[in-house]
């Protein structure tokens, strides 16, 4: 069973996945946004998923541990496809659109070849340990993509504050998660530490994509520059 | 060692993506222009808000009724706020001509952190004029 936060917090990260859905769907840009949307409701599917693996089998169990895991590594997979829509937003207007697509095949199909590569060399430990290296090295990669993608938001000056606080917010999530696998990985005695900060760092995207689909409008214009400079001014 | 690494450069990155992701936050807000009424229950004067203020204009915000959709931003803000608190108690330590312009930075982000509590306050009072006068109405 969980804790009484656990379930908080559980249920916390399903009402805003569920309200980002139902407010994309609500305002017309369910499509606009369609891969995030489709990660969104993958991170539903996972929720449900650990859910009744929790009911079923208990938190501390080894089914649930592997149900997380290995749903967050697909997970994972769902989110390169929704960085590479944000990069696709970015280099739109420059008619880049086809090195993008031709980017996300080949992304993929790297992923996926270091994931059969990865598991048919440890078919015979395939421990919990793993799983936990295996999640911190593929949400490096995703810190990385996303550190590209806010590099190419600032240099070609994308304005679009929806799309730039949906970067960020990915940015967050992806390096907040990566440096917590990465400690759970180098100190397995300490992964209450870890199982206790990663589902509120979790809950951090939805709630953050959620405020900026609710609060800033399509048409709102925010110069990235103004975020480097050393003070923010005032109107 | 990689594990290490990965710790070590993703804290970096999630340091520098969390100031950004805030800053956008504080950004937006600072293009609102304060209104005559919450000028006057906060007594703020001018363009800038006081530092010391931040943690009064959270508890108003908390005691005025609001949509609900503010509160993740008020969040990352608040924590943003004590972030930079701290820093700037450690910074005020340390006597160099370098760390007190540092200092003085932290000092102007908390500064735009009480702008958008205030923003935030704003907003509420409006949201809350607004329900009553449709309530009077109805």
């Amino acid at each position: 069973m969980l804790s009484i936060g656990g379930y908080v917090i559980w249920l916390a990260s399903f009402t805003l996945e569920v309200y980002i859905v139902v407010k994309c769907i609500s305002s017309k840009t369910f499509l606009r946004y369609l891969p995030l949307n489709l990660f969104v409701g993958a991170m539903i599917l996972r929720g449900v998923l650990s859910y009744l693996a929790i009911e079923q089998y208990g938190f501390s169990s080894i089914q649930y541990k592997y149900t997380y895991y290995y749903t967050d590594t697909l997970l994972t997979v769902m989110m390169y496809l929704a960085i590479m829509h944000l990069y696709h937003q970015v280099f739109r207007e420059m008619n880049l659109g086809k090195y993008v697509h031709g980017a996300t095949v080949t992304l993929l199909a790297a992923t996926a070849l270091f994931a059969y590569r990865v598991v048919q060399s440890n078919t015979d430990h395939l421990t919990t340990r793993f799983v936990v290296e295996m999640s911190q090295d593929l949400y490096f990669v995703g810190v990385v993509m996303t550190y590209l993608l806010w590099v190419a938001v600032f240099k070609f000056r994308e304005t679009r504050t929806r799309l730039v606080q949906l970067v960020l917010a990915l940015g967050v999530y992806f390096s907040g998660s990566a440096a917590l696998y990465a400690f759970g990985n180098m100190f397995p005695d300490l992964h209450m530490v870890a199982n206790l900060l990663i589902p509120i760092v979790g809950t951090f995207l939805p709630a953050a994509w959620a405020y900026t689909f609710t609060i800033v409008p399509e048409s709102a214009r925010l110069a990235p520059a103004r975020l480097a400079e050393e003070a923010i001014s005032h109107r | 060692m990689i594990a290490s690494l990965i710790l070590v450069v993703s804290i970096a990155f999630f340091v520098q993506f969390f100031v950004f992701y805030t800053r956008s936050l504080i950004a937006a807000s600072c293009k609102h222009a304060l209104s005559e009424s919450v000028r006057e229950i906060t007594g703020i004067t001018g363009q800038r808000v006081q530092t010391a203020q931040f943690a009064r204009l959270l508890q108003l915000v908390e005691l005025c009724p609001g949509p609900g959709n503010d509160e993740m931003g008020i969040r990352a803000v608040r924590a943003y706020f004590g972030v930079l608190s701290l820093a700037k108690s450690w910074l005020t330590r340390i006597p160099s001509a370098a760390i007190s312009k540092a200092t003085a930075w932290a000092e102007g982000e908390r500064a735009s952190c009480a702008y958008f509590a205030a923003t935030a306050l704003d907003q509420r009072m409006a949201y809350s004029r607004a329900l009553l006068s449709h309530g009077t109405a109805s």
